[in-house]
C-alpha cells in the first residue's frame, strides 16, 4: 500500500497544481497521509472563513484523495483527523502545496475532557452514582468520591449517612467484608477499584428474607469495575515530618467475586489516630433485643476529651496497626470471612482544666493540670461462615477481643500533686449461631444461640499526694487503690416463624435470655506498707443475673402507600441480684410489655413520611445498683443506693424524607420526643476536693425534644454541591445537688452549612461552617441567682481550596476559624491554616505530597464544655507548626 | 479440521468491516422522542451512548451499554453454554417466562447503530421482543448544508448546519473541536461531532450530556447485540417490526413465544405489570 517516495512526489505535482475551470470557480485536488506517508482516509478538509467558521468540506477517499470547487478566494484550509494534529493553512486560489502530512498527537484527547453532568439513576429502591461522573482527579480513595455525592454525608470518624439517616452498612460488591469496620475500605480502596455506588433504601442483606420481610434500613453497595479482577492493588505510604514524625503505611487489596481481601499495615507517630480504622461503624446483624448490653463500668484517669481541632495539631502518639480483612466463596456459594485487627499505641496528652459546679448556694471549682500517657493494646479477631441462598440463610461469627491499656498521670489538682496509674483489660468473646431455613409451606422458621463471656479488670492507683476527701478518712495516703474485677455471661436463644404472606409478614418468635454477672470491687488506702479498708462500706461482692423468657408477634402490613410494623414481645424477666456483705437479696420478677410501632407512607419512591414509637422498660443494670462506693476518678465517687430500679423509656419520632434524585435535590425533615422516667435520682455532693454521687431510689423524668431538617443539593449551573442541616433541641432532667432538687433545662440550636464548589476545570473550592447556641440552666428561674443560666456560643467554619495547575501539580490550602463564646469567661478565636502541595502522575501511581499544619503556630487551644450543673473550661498545649512530606503509591 | 475452521473464523471476523476497534470517546446524549402522537407531553426519553473509535463507532441505549458490563456478560456466557447443552429443541427462555421489559413510555427496543466510515458502511442491530435482527446497510448520505451560526455546547465551539434525513429536516450542531464526522443516531457527515441535533416538527431531540474520553484498549465498539443467533433482514422490515412491538408489546412477544407465560419488567416501578402500549406511532423515518 506503501507508495514509494517518488510517486508520491509526481502524484503531488501533478495533483497539486490548481486548474482554473470557470472564472471564479476553482478545483481543488490534494491528499491527505500521516506521518508515513500512509494515505489517511476519512480525514477533514474544511475550508473556513475569516472567522474560522466552516464554509465547504469534504472528507478524504479511501486513497487519501479529496477534490472539491469553491468560489471561496480568502480564508484558511483546515485539515483534521481524529488522533492527529491539526493542520490549518491560509488559503488562496492560488495555494501550490496541497498534501497535507498529518502527525500523530496522542494527546490529542487531552482537549477533550471529561465534561460529565452529574447525574444519579433511580431503580426502584436502589440509586446509583457512576463513580467516574462524581470522582474529580485529585480524589484517591472511593471515600474521597463518596464525600461528593449529593445526599451522603460522611461523619468525622468515617461514618457514612445518606439524606441524614445513618446507613446500616457499607458492602463491597454484595459482602460485608470489613464485619461492619467499613472506615478502613473507605480510606484504602482505590476510586478506580469500584465503578457505581449504590445506595439501596430497605435493604434486606439475607436472602430468603428478600421481598418478604420490610427493613427501613439504608445500605451503601460499592460496585466492582471488575468483578473478576485477579489483580492485587495496593496503597502504599511513607511519609516523614519536621519535628522528628514519620509513617509507614501499606494496604494491599484484592477484590473479586470469590475473593475479597482489604489489608492494612501501618506505623506512624505523626499524629494519625488509628482507632477511627477499628470503629464498629456498621451494623453487626444482632437481634434486637440482645443488644441491650449495659453499659461498661470504667475507671478513669479523669482526663479531658480530646480538643476538637484536627489531631495532627495535638495528638502525641506512636502507633502500629495491623488489619487483615479476608474473605472467599466457594463454588457452593459458602462464605469464609476472617477479620483480625491489631493495635498498639502510646500516647500523651497535656491538659489544664477549671471544673465549676453551680451548686444552689454555693459555687465550686476545681482546678487540675495533668500530663497523661496512655498504652492501649487491642487485638480482636472475628471468624465468619455463611452461606446466603435463597432457601436458607446461614450464619455462625466467631469473635475475641482483648482490650488493655496502661495509662499514667501527673496530677495537679487544686494545689496537689501526686500520680496516678491505671490498668485496664477487657476479655471478650462471643459466638453467634443463626440458621433461617426457608420451609415448603412458604414459611420461614428460624434458629439463633447467641453466647458471650466479657471480664473486665480494672485497677486505679493514686499516689502519694493524692487527699482523700471523704469522711472519716480525710488525708494524705502513700496510695488510694481501687480494684475493679467483673466477668460476665451472656445466653441469647430464640426460635422464630415468619409467615410472609405477599403484603402481611407475621413472624412468633420464643426465646430465651441469660445475663449472669459478678461484681467485685475493693477501695484501699495504703499507708506505712500497711492497707487500710475504706471504712464507710465494705465494697461490693455483686452476684446479679437477669433471665428472662419472652414471647413475640411481629407483624408487618404493606397496603398501597402504606407500611406498618408492630412488634408485641412480652417478657417474664426473673432478677436476681445478691451482696452479702450488705445482707441484700433481691429477688424480682416481672411480666414487661415493651411495645414498638412503626409506620410509613411512601407517597412514592422518593418520598415518604416515618413515624415510630418503641417503649424501653428495664430493671436497670448491674452497673447500676453496686451499692458499695466505687472510686471512678480521683474526684468521683460513685455508688447507688438500691439495687433494681426501674426505668421506662418512650421513644417516638416523625420523620419526611424527599428527594428528587433526577435533581440531585435531598431533604428530611423530622421531630423525636424522648420521655425517659427512671427510678433512681443523682443526687451529688460536693465538696472541695471531691464529687460523691449516689443514686437515690426516687422517680424523676427526663424530657427531650428535638427538630431537625437537612437540605442538600446539586446545583447545576454552578457545578456546585451544598447542603444545609437545622437542629433545635430542649431537654430537661432532675438532680439532687448537695439536698436540694433541681431541674435543669438545656436549649441547643445548631446550623451546619457546606458547600463544594468547582470553577473551571482545575479549582475546587470546599466550605462547612457550624454555628451552635446554647443555654443551660435551672427551669425555675426563681432560684438562678446562685446557679445563673450559661450561654453558649461556638462558631466554626472550614474552608478548603485547591487547584491544580502545570497538570500534575495540585495546591490546596485550608483554614479553619472558630469562635467559642461562654458566660463568665472572655470568649476566644481560633484560625488555623494548612497548606499541601501535591505533585500526582510523576511516575505513573507516585504521588508526592507536602503538607504543613498548623501554619500560623497556633500553641494553646481552649475550650469550654458544659453537662449537668457543671461548665468545663480545658486548655490544651498545641504542636504548633509542623511539616509533612508524604509519598503515596498506588499499584 | 477443527483448528482450520476456527482459524478461517478468525481470519474472516479480523477482516469483516465490523472488526471491532478500541473505543477513544464515549459520548452522552439525552434523547426524547414523541413516539406516541396521541400523548405529545410524555415523549420518550433515555441517554444514549455514542462510542467513537477510529473510523467506526457505535451507538446504543445507555441501559444496553451498562448492561454489558464483566457481570452481564458471564450471565450471558452462562446462558449461552447452558442453551449449547441444552438437548436440540428447547427453547431458551427464564424461568417463568420470557421477560418483556418496559418503562414508563412502553416497550424498549434495544438497538444498536454502528457505522463504519471507511467502508461507508452501517449496520443496525435490534432486538425486538426476543428475537435479535441485523441489518447491514450502506451509510445514508446526507446533504447537509452548512450556516455561519455559532453557539457554545459546554466549551465547545459548535456551528449549525441543515440537513434533510428520512422525511425530517434537521438542525445539527458540530464542533470541529473533536474532528470526527459523527453524531447521534444515525446522523453523520459533518466536519466535527454533531453535539446536538433537533428535528423541525420538535418531536427529535439530542442533547449533549457528557463526553468523557477512554484510555482502556479493552473497551471496544463491539456488538452487545449481535450473536450467531441474529436474524438478517432489510431495514424496512426492521422498522415494521419495531412499530408493530412497539404498539402492541405483549402481542408481538406472544407470537414469537407461543405458550409461554409473560413476564413484565417495569424499570421505573418495578411490581407494575401494566405496559403501555403506543397509540399513535410516530416513526423516526418517515
Amino acid at each position: 500500500m506503501k507508495l514509494s517516495g517518488l510517486w508520491l512526489i509526481l502524484a503531488v505535482l501533478f495533483l497539486a497544481s490548481p486548474r482554473v475551470h470557470a472564472q471564479q470557480r476553482n478545483t481543488v485536488n490534494g491528499m491527505v497521509t500521516d506521518s508515513s506517508g500512509q494515505p489517511l482516509p476519512g480525514a477533514t478538509i474544511s475550508l473556513l472563513d475569516q472567522q474560522l467558521r466552516v464554509v465547504q468540506y469534504v472528507f478524504s477517499r479511501s486513497n487519501g484523495y479529496f477534490s472539491f470547487s469553491t468560489r471561496i478566494t480568502t480564508g484558511w484550509l483546515e485539515v483534521s483527523f481524529l488522533g492527529y494534529k491539526k493542520h490549518r493553512v491560509q488559503w488562496s486560489p492560488t495555494t501550490k502545496s496541497l498534501l497535507f502530512r498529518l502527525h500523530p498527537e496522542p494527546d490529542l484527547l487531552k482537549e477533550v475532557v471529561v465534561k460529565p453532568r452529574p447525574s444519579a439513576t433511580l431503580q426502584g429502591d436502589t440509586l446509583m452514582y457512576l463513580v467516574r461522573q462524581f470522582a474529580d482527579k485529585e480524589d484517591r480513595s472511593i471515600g474521597d468520591v463518596l464525600r461528593r455525592l449529593p445526599g451522603m454525608e460522611l461523619g468525622q470518624d468515617g461514618t457514612i449517612y445518606f439524606n441524614g439517616k445513618k446507613i446500616d452498612n457499607l458492602f463491597i460488591d454484595g459482602d460485608d467484608l470489613m464485619d461492619g469496620r467499613y472506615g478502613l475500605a473507605t480510606r484504602v480502596i482505590r476510586k478506580d477499584l469500584i465503578r457505581r455506588v449504590d445506595i439501596i433504601q430497605h435493604h434486606q442483606p439475607i436472602v430468603v428474607l428478600k421481598d418478604k420481610v420490610f427493613t427501613d434500613k439504608i445500605a451503601v453497595n460499592l460496585v466492582l469495575q471488575d468483578e473478576n479482577s485477579l489483580k492485587l492493588s495496593a496503597m502504599a505510604q511513607v511519609g516523614v515530618g519536621f519535628p522528628a514524625m514519620a509513617e509507614v503505611s501499606v494496604a494491599p487489596i484484592l477484590l473479586n467475586k470469590t475473593f475479597k481481601s482489604v489489608n492494612r499495615a501501618a506505623l506512624n507517630n505523626a499524629g494519625t489516630d488509628y482507632r477511627n480504622d477499628l470503629k464498629q461503624l456498621g451494623n453487626m446483624n444482632y437481634p434486637d433485643e440482645s443488644n441491650s448490653q449495659s453499659r461498661p463500668l470504667d475507671l478513669n484517669l479523669a482526663s479531658n476529651q480530646p480538643p476538637d481541632v484536627p489531631q495532627q495539631y495535638y495528638y502525641l502518639n506512636k502507633s502500629a496497626l495491623l488489619q487483615f480483612n479476608n474473605m472467599i466463596r466457594n463454588k457452593k456459594g459458602i462464605q469464609f470471612k476472617l477479620n483480625v485487627n491489631g493495635y498498639w499505641d502510646r500516647n500523651e496528652l497535656d491538659y489544664g482544666a477549671n471544673t465549676v459546679s453551680y451548686l444552689v448556694n454555693d459555687t465550686i471549682r476545681y482546678r487540675e493540670s495533668q500530663r497523661t500517657i496512655h498504652r492501649p493494646f487491642w487485638w480482636n479477631a472475628g471468624f465468619h461462615l455463611q452461606s446466603n441462598k435463597a432457601t436458607h440463610f446461614f450464619n455462625n461469627s466467631f469473635r475475641i477481643s482483648l482490650q488493655k491499656d496502661r495509662s499514667t498521670g501527673q496530677m495537679d489538682f487544686n494545689g496537689h500533686r501526686f500520680d496516678q496509674h491505671l490498668q485496664q483489660s477487657k476479655l471478650e468473646f462471643s459466638n453467634d449461631f443463626n440458621w433461617m431455613p426457608a420451609i415448603r409451606s412458604r414459611g420461614i422458621a428460624e434458629f439463633r444461640w447467641l453466647m458471650g463471656y466479657g471480664l473486665n479488670r480494672q485497677d486505679l492507683q493514686l499516689g502519694d499526694g493524692y487527699y482523700f476527701d471523704v469522711t472519716p478518712q480525710q488525708g494524705y495516703y502513700d496510695a488510694v487503690v481501687q480494684q475493679i474485677h467483673s466477668p460476665s455471661w451472656q445466653h441469647h436463644a430464640y426460635l422464630s416463624y415468619k409467615i410472609p404472606a405477599g403484603s402481611f409478614t407475621q413472624e412468633y418468635r420464643l426465646g430465651y435470655q441469660s445475663l449472669p454477672q459478678s461484681l467485685q470491687s475493693r477501695l484501699e488506702l495504703e499507708q506505712n506498707g500497711e492497707i487500710l479498708p475504706y471504712l464507710n462500706d465494705p465494697g461490693n461482692d455483686l452476684q446479679w443475673r437477669n433471665n428472662s423468657w419472652y414471647a413475640s408477634a411481629q407483624y408487618q402490613l404493606k397496603f398501597q402507600k402504606f407500611r406498618s410494623e408492630v412488634r408485641l414481645p412480652l417478657y417474664y424477666r426473673q432478677l436476681h441480684s445478691t451482696q452479702p456483705d450488705y445482707q441484700s437479696v433481691v429477688q424480682k420478677r416481672r411480666l414487661l410489655f415493651l411495645p414498638m410501632l412503626r409506620f410509613s407512607v411512601h407517597f412514592d419512591n422518593e418520598k415518604y413520611l416515618q413515624a415510630s414509637y418503641e417503649m424501653q422498660n428495664d430493671f436497670g443494670e448491674m452497673n447500676q445498683s453496686y451499692q458499695g462506693a466505687i472510686l471512678l476518678n480521683y474526684r468521683s465517687l460513685q455508688s447507688y443506693s438500691q439495687a433494681m430500679q426501674q426505668q421506662r423509656l418512650h421513644r417516638s419520632s416523625l420523620v419526611y424524607y424527599f428527594q428528587k434524585s433526577i435533581k440531585l435535590f435531598f431533604s428530611n425533615l423530622g421531630i423525636s420526643f424522648d420521655h425517659k422516667r427512671a427510678g433512681l435520682l443523682l443526687s451529688d455532693s460536693f465538696s472541695n476536693n471531691i464529687r460523691q454521687t449516689v443514686f437515690l431510689p426516687y422517680p424523676n423524668d427526663q424530657v427531650t425534644v428535638s427538630v431537625h431538617a437537612g437540605l442538600s443539593q446539586y446545583i447545576f449551573p454552578l457545578k456546585t454541591k451544598a447542603d444545609l442541616k437545622l437542629q433545635k433541641q430542649r431537654a430537661f432532667q432532675e438532680q439532687l445537688v448537695n439536698g436540694s432538687l433541681l431541674r435543669y433545662q438545656f436549649d441547643d440550636f445548631s446550623v451546619n452549612t457546606g458547600l463544594n464548589k468547582k470553577l473551571g476545570r482545575s479549582v475546587d473550592l470546599y466550605h462547612q461552617s457550624s454555628i451552635s447556641w446554647g443555654r443551660m440552666g435551672l427551669a425555675e428561674p426563681e432560684k438562678q441567682e446562685t446557679s445563673p443560666r450559661t450561654r453558649l456560643f461556638g462558631f466554626q467554619q472550614q474552608f478548603r481550596a485547591s487547584t491544580r495547575f502545570l497538570k500534575s501539580f495540585l495546591v490546596e490550602a485550608t483554614a479553619r476559624h472558630r469562635i467559642n463564646r461562654f458566660t463568665g469567661f472572655t470568649g476566644n478565636g481560633y484560625f488555623f491554616l494548612d497548606a499541601a502541595i501535591k505533585r500526582s502522575g510523576w511516575i505513573k501511581g507516585l504521588d508526592l505530597e507536602l503538607n504543613v499544619y498548623n501554619l500560623f503556630h497556633e500553641r494553646d487551644y481552649t475550650i469550654f464544655y458544659q453537662s449537668g450543673n457543671q461548665s468545663l473550661t480545658s486548655q490544651y498545649p498545641l504542636r504548633g507548626r509542623t511539616f509533612f512530606l508524604r509519598l503515596s503509591y498506588a499499584l | 479440521m477443527k483448528k482450520i475452521f476456527l482459524l478461517h473464523a478468525a481470519l474472516l471476523f479480523a477482516l469483516s468491516p465490523f472488526a471491532q476497534v478500541p473505543v477513544k470517546l464515549n459520548v452522552v446524549y439525552a434523547f426524547t422522542y414523541v413516539r406516541d402522537l396521541d400523548q405529545p407531553e410524555n415523549p420518550f426519553q433515555s441517554n444514549m451512548i455514542l462510542s467513537i473509535g477510529k473510523g467506526q463507532s457505535r451507538y446504543c441505549p445507555e441501559l444496553l451499554y451498562n448492561d454489558n458490563d464483566p457481570k452481564a456478560i458471564a450471565a450471558r456466557k452462562k446462558a449461552q453454554e447452558k442453551m449449547e447443552n441444552a438437548p436440540s429443541g428447547s427453547i431458551p427462555v427464564a424461568s417463568g417466562g420470557p421477560m418483556l421489559t418496559v418503562s414508563k413510555y412502553g416497550a424498549l427496543v434495544k438497538e444498536e447503530i454502528h457505522k463504519n466510515f471507511v467502508t461507508k458502511k452501517m449496520d443496525l442491530d435490534a432486538r425486538v421482543a426476543l428475537r435479535t435482527y441485523h441489518v447491514s446497510a450502506g451509510l445514508p448520505d446526507i446533504i447537509w448544508s452548512v450556516v455561519t451560526d455559532t453557539k457554545k455546547i459546554g466549551d465547545y465551539d459548535c456551528q449549525k448546519a441543515t440537513g434533510e434525513f428520512a422525511g425530517r429536516s434537521y438542525e445539527a450542531w458540530f464542533t470541529t473541536q473533536i474532528p470526527y464526522p459523527d453524531g447521534p443516531w444515525k446522523l453523520h457527515g459533518l466536519p466535527g461531532l454533531i453535539l446536538e441535533a433537533r428535528d423541525s416538527r420538535n418531536e427529535i431531540s439530542f442533547t449533549l450530556k457528557e463526553i468523557t474520553r477512554n484510555d482502556d484498549a479493552d473497551v471496544t465498539t463491539r456488538s452487545f447485540l449481535r450473536d450467531a443467533y441474529s436474524i438478517n433482514t432489510q431495514e424496512k422490515d426492521l422498522l415494521k417490526a419495531n412499530r408493530a412491538f412497539v404498539m402492541d408489546p405483549e402481542g408481538v412477544m406472544s407470537a414469537q413465544a407461543p405458550n409461554a407465560r409473560l413476564m413484565v419488567k417495569n424499570l421505573d416501578k418495578p411490581g407494575d405489570k401494566t405496559v403501555v402500549k403506543i397509540r399513535k406511532y410516530n416513526p423516526m423515518e418517515r
